[in-house]
């Protein structure tokens, strides 16, 4: 069962609004301007290799000239990885420090390939299953020295060189042994591709935080949530990291880039009367503390948060329905990146474990030809909001590019690593990872590019319009989801799931009730073909994604789409009852604003 | 090193009702005083409306900061602090007869809840509403668990065995302050990395891992019948683990181990660097040692590997808390539920040859002159620590217990450990085996011998130190025993004795399963015992064995099976070209 849970969370980011055009009924159909603001600002370079990127260079070269020489069967390819990452976190509830960590990694990863770039060790294997192939690299990713010592980080390379060249020439037997019995794949393309990595060196990331400050200012954020003592938890919570990646290959690649983020989170859960638990979070990510927003705008956030739980919970619990539907810009963002980006995922089309919904409609319709789709890690910001999938080369030092995927509603490629599938033999600079994972493609920064959008009022007339058509009481607007997750699995139904969060019954009349209490399921192709328009309100949604190759950040950009059909279940509700006594309450006085 | 058992730190008193520490509100933090008035709430006000209110209600508080620090060949590997709170509520419904606890079944929290947090401002109403919403979610877990287990009782016949649920006990008043302050996080990761730093003497080792940890805060206790604890301690474990291969690729390890409550009560660097360099020759010498042989006959487990085979084969099966009862008739989930002690029904048996003994003693810090680390003044149920006499010349007299009383042993006696799921246990503070008579070294060697000829082998096998994966983190290790079937970890340093007194190391050896009863084998003990200190169970505790060494007429011994992957490719990069001084 590879059903990989996608714990992304939505970016709050207000909106663009829409060109103040009044619009009367009969302008429905009319095109609205669209709004797609781009940056892709490159990272400085011209910093010199760090001790650790020397040891690195030294290591891998003497490796390979001894393997070369005497190994039986030599590598024709190794690389090392080395994610040098500190992190500080710092919460906070109802005014009170929770507790603060500040955490300091290097994990290394080591890739040896034998054989050849047609049939290397790295080969899928059918013998193997799904859970020998994780079970595999569990535990083999290394923590090295955080010293610049080279004698200790060389010691380190040293042992896990081995390790890895090993494995590979066992790996290398089976595969050949698993060739000679079984029938050919489908797919013959290569094992690794011809690329050619780039060498940049960059400056590494420094963690710049001035923490009793921000101690200080989470708590006063958390203090918001005195006034509400019917809160179960209330959290905030700040995460501050500085990671810098260095890569080397025998190929000569050398790189070093650096980089930082912040989020701020804020979650609360309470308990409906019926005994519903009910849970929001709010989030916000940037490329490092001092480009969060000021005070004031966070504890706005926190405030809306409180307001929107506290309704959500007074509000009732939806209905099964089956109907038209809009999902929200963030919704759609998670809603393209599980029924969509997730299947486009180059390995996924050769893999023959994998469903492979894709894998042979290059030139056909996958979705309205109105809609385009890409996914670009070298945008750093979309419309003036900071993008968590952004990075300028990927986990095997390619270069990152933007990969054309739908055209006109026309499947047009794949997220490609160094791992051909047919018709695609190069690397488009997504294969990312994780720590402790084998780099396989991934999503970075996916984009929903309407060739025709609408302002939002006009899409939900045309919702109301598909509401009357299909005679149903009311449509659905997905206004919030907190993440999801797809199957690709061929051992599996190819389904994926969307956990909405906040969720409005749109009555006819064009009156809006919050419900609660909603899951969101359907299967891919169905749920694609039935997008009927889009709206111009592009919105960023940023998160993280954890699928076979570990947690990487992603960003997901939608404006929001008109569903012809979508359909909801009940979610799993909890038996328990409210609290059984009230909360002690927090003294008048206390809150520093929080209380209005 | 999620959980804070008070640990002894200095012989500081334990001191019942101490001045003014039972005074609630005078002089009581902020933390203590939420914990006091949210129970007292509680216990007057919390009550679904068809269910009984709780009969018994308990916080208890860990505030605790973790360091660990690790290096590697005289590198830094990892450092990290933490401080955090954690709370854990005890609420029972039903009555001390019967109550709804000791069960476990697939109802929502009856495999207990993870210890929440608590904030670590001394915030009083933050605290309080954690209590609040901690302490309902705990009444209903029980309140359900409750009602299943009466509806499960009535399928069930009636054991006549049943002591009760909860045992009745007098409030206890302890508070404990000890001169600890926090382990320096630079001073422990300066002597890891210059121990580390010693294995670039040694170019046969392959890996030399020094970690230190250390854990210190404060346990506060507190129950619906009054009691009250407040006990600090500290405890700092240093370890250094080093791997070879041998030449035909076997994997080989030694590991010295430390344990003090404070860096400065650790032995001095020179004590420790003479011992990472003893087991460094050791384990240059088992490189180039034949392989182990299938072996039937007596072992000597020399004081350490003693005190681990203790640790081991007795340690889990002193706890005298009957198992609980599930309405699962499924297999696994039986035996996650906790299985009954292998001693239960042998009280007043021999387990043991005269002249034995088995005590556990909370109250010691130290023993022959040895550091002891699982002592505490309150155990985990707010009860005093008591020295139990376990095994008297050989015979089962009693065992730990905890407040879940079991026929004949009706009462706690301050051995209840409560992990971090699930219910508490009862289970060792300081295990320690001693003998009236001990035997010195050389005449254990002469006897060695004798039984061994006696048993018709060549020569005599001595263990001098297990395997334990707690401490070389060693999880291939763990799998490798795990395979070869064996419930005892495999010698890591092993050596026959033969006749002429000579020793000759080997390598690669299990052992077959050895039963409890194993320990009725012992024919010789020694004189001079070890102390092995570390972390029992999954998320165990800290605790201490002593013993000294055992000589054990008859233990099964395994040769190798299997190949192995050879060494490494290359040479080892700092020694190329390099000759060590």
């Amino acid at each position: 069962m590879r059903a990989w849970i996608l714990a992304c969370v939505l970016v709050g980011c207000a909106a663009p609004k829409p060109a103040g055009v009044e619009r009367t009924p009969a302008q429905v159909e009319h095109d609205a301007p669209k709004h797609l603001e781009i940056d892709r600002t490159p990272l400085a370079a011209g910093a010199a290799p760090a001790p650790v990127l020397s040891a690195m260079r030294a290591e891998l070269d003497r490796s390979m000239t001894e393997l070369r020489a005497h190994g039986d069967p030599a590598p024709y390819y190794a690389a090392y990885e080395i994610v040098d990452r500190r992190e500080v976190d710092i919460g906070a509830e109802f005014g009170a420090l929770l507790g603060a960590s500040d955490r300091r990694t290097r994990s290394l990863d080591v890739d040896v390939r034998v054989g050849d770039h047609k049939l290397d060790s790295s080969h899928p294997r059918r013998e193997e299953d799904q859970f020998a192939r994780f079970a595999r690299r569990w535990g083999k990713s290394n923590d090295v020295p955080i010293e610049d010592d080279e004698a200790a980080l060389r010691a380190a390379l040293w042992l896990a060189t081995d390790a890895r060249y090993k494995d590979a020439t066992e790996d290398l037997v089976k595969v050949r042994s698993e060739r000679a019995i079984d029938v050919r794949e489908d797919d013959t393309s290569d094992d690794f591709s011809e690329d050619s990595p780039a060498s940049f060196v960059g400056p590494p990331a420094a963690l710049d935080l001035d923490q009793p400050a921000w101690d200080k200012r989470v708590r006063s954020l958390s203090e918001v949530f005195r006034a509400h003592p019917e809160l179960v938890e209330a959290k905030a919570d700040l995460r501050v990291s500085a990671e810098t990646r260095y890569v080397v290959t025998s190929e000569g690649a050398s790189l070093q880039r650096g980089a930082t983020h912040a989020r701020v989170m804020f979650s609360v859960q309470t308990r409906a009367d019926d005994g519903m638990d009910v849970q929001l979070s709010d989030w916000i990510d940037a490329s490092g503390v001092a480009r969060l927003p000021d005070e004031a705008t966070l504890r706005a956030r926190v405030q809306a948060l409180v307001d929107r739980v506290l309704a959500l919970r007074a509000a009732p619990v939806a209905d099964p329905y089956v109907g038209p539907a809009i999902l929200d810009g963030k919704a759609a963002g998670v809603f393209f990146h599980e029924t969509f980006g997730h299947h486009v995922e180059g390995h996924r089309q050769k893999d023959d474990l994998q469903g492979q919904t894709f894998a042979k409609k290059i030139g056909e319709h996958v979705m309205p030809d109105f809609i385009d789709v890409w996914d670009d890690p070298t945008v750093r910001a979309l419309n003036g909001v900071e993008l968590n999938g952004a990075y300028p080369f990927d986990d095997e030092g390619i270069a990152a590019q933007r990969a054309s995927l739908v055209e006109q509603g026309i499947l047009k490629g794949f997220l490609m690593s160094r791992s051909p599938a047919r018709g695609f033999l190069h690397s488009n600079g997504h294969g990312r990872r994780s720590p402790g994972s084998d780099i396989v493609a991934r999503q970075a920064n996916l984009v929903v590019d309407p060739a025709r959008v609408v302002t939002p009022e006009d899409l939900k007339r045309r919702l109301l319009d598909e509401v009357k058509k299909q005679g149903k009481p009311y449509g659905l607007r997905f206004a919030e989801v907190e993440g999801g997750y797809t199957n690709t699995s061929r051992s599996a139904i190819q389904a994926f799931k969307v956990k909405p969060v906040v969720v409005f019954r749109v009555y006819p009349d064009g009156r809006e009730e919050l419900v609660r209490g909603v899951d969101l399921e359907g299967t891919p192709l169905t749920s694609l073909s039935t997008i009927l328009a889009a709206g111009n309100d592009f919105a960023v949604f940023n998160g993280y994604c954890g699928a076979e190759s570990g947690w990487v950040p992603v960003t997901a950009v939608s404006p929001s789409l008109l569903l012809g059909q979508l359909e909801i279940a009940h979610k799993q509700k909890g038996h328990d009852r409210p609290p059984v006594l009230p909360p002690p309450t927090f003294p008048r006085g206390t809150t520093e604003g929080g209380a209005r | 090193m999620k959980q804070l058992l008070g640990i002894l730190s200095l012989a500081l008193l334990v001191a019942p009702g101490m001045a003014h520490a039972d005074e609630p509100q005078a002089g009581a933090g902020p933390l203590v005083r939420a914990m006091r008035d949210e129970l007292t709430r509680s216990v007057e006000q919390l009550r679904l409306p068809d269910t009984a209110a709780p009969y018994y209600l308990a916080y208890r508080v860990n505030d605790q900061t973790n360091v660990g620090v690790s290096a590697e060949f005289g590198a830094v590997v990892h450092r990290e602090s933490t401080h955090h709170r954690t709370l854990h509520v005890d609420a029972r419904v039903g009555g001390y007869d019967l109550d709804s606890s000791n069960f476990f079944s697939m109802s929502p929290g009856s495999f207990g809840r993870d210890m929440e947090g608590l904030p670590l401002d001394d915030d009083y109403d933050a605290i309080r509403h954690d209590l609040w919403s901690a302490t309902d979610r705990a009444y209903k877990d029980a309140a359900a668990t409750y009602a299943r287990k009466q509806a499960s009782l009535k399928t069930q016949a009636e054991s006549s065995d049943h002591a009760g649920d909860f045992s009745r006990e007098p409030a206890s008043h302890i508070v404990v302050r000890r001169a600890s302050s926090p382990l320096d996080l630079d001073r422990a990761a300066a002597l890891a990395k210059g121990l580390s730093m010693l294995a670039r003497t040694y170019p046969q080792l392959q890996g030399s891992q020094v970690t230190v940890g250390g854990m210190s805060g404060r346990q506060i206790f507190v129950s619906s019948e009054g009691t009250m604890t407040d006990e600090d301690g500290a405890v700092v474990i240093l370890t250094a683990t080093l791997r070879t291969q041998a030449p035909d690729g076997m994997p080989l390890s030694r590991f010295v181990s430390f344990s003090a409550a404070s860096l400065d009560a650790l032995p001095t660097r020179e004590v420790i660097e003479r011992e990472i360099g003893q087991a460094a020759a050791d384990l240059s010498q088992q490189r180039g040692a034949p392989e182990a042989e299938d072996y039937l006959g007596p072992v000597l487990f020399e004081p350490r590997a003693a005190a681990q085979l203790i640790s081991t084969l007795l340690a889990p099966q002193v706890g005298g808390a009957p198992a609980p009862k599930t309405d699962s008739s499924n297999a696994m989930f039986r035996s996650m539920s906790g299985a009954e002690t292998e001693l239960a029904g042998k009280v007043g048996e021999r387990v043991m040859p005269a002249g034995l003994r088995v005590e556990d003693d909370p109250t010691l810090d130290r023993f022959a002159g040895l550091p002891l680390v699982g002592g505490y003044a309150a155990d985990d149920e707010g009860m005093a620590g008591q020295k139990v006499v376990v095994v008297e010349n050989g015979i089962l007299k009693r065992f730990l217990m905890s407040r879940a009383p079991r026929k004949g042993f009706e009462h706690t006696n301050g051995h209840a450990h409560v992990p971090r799921y699930g219910p508490p246990k009862a289970g060792i503070s300081n295990l320690i085996v001693s003998a009236k008579k001990g035997t010195s070294g050389p005449d254990l060697r002469k006897a060695l011998l004798a039984e061994a000829k006696a048993a018709g082998r060549p020569y005599g096998v001595i263990v001098r130190q297990l395997d334990d994966a707690a401490m070389t983190g060693d999880v291939t290790g763990m799998l490798r025993a795990s395979r070869g079937g064996s419930n005892v970890p495999p010698p890591l340093s092993i050596v026959r004795l033969m006749p002429d007194g000579k020793e000759q190391p080997i390598r690669g050896a299990t052992f077959a399963t050895l039963p409890l009863r194993t320990l009725e084998d012992i024919v010789a003990v020694g004189a001079e015992p070890a102390v092995v200190s570390g972390y029992s169970g999954p998320l165990g505790s800290v605790s201490s064995v002593a013993a000294p060494a055992l000589l054990i007429k008859r233990v099964d011994l395994k040769k190798p099976t299997g190949t192995q992957r050879k060494p490494p490719t290359l040479a080892h990069p700092f020694f190329v070209g390099r000759q060590p001084g």
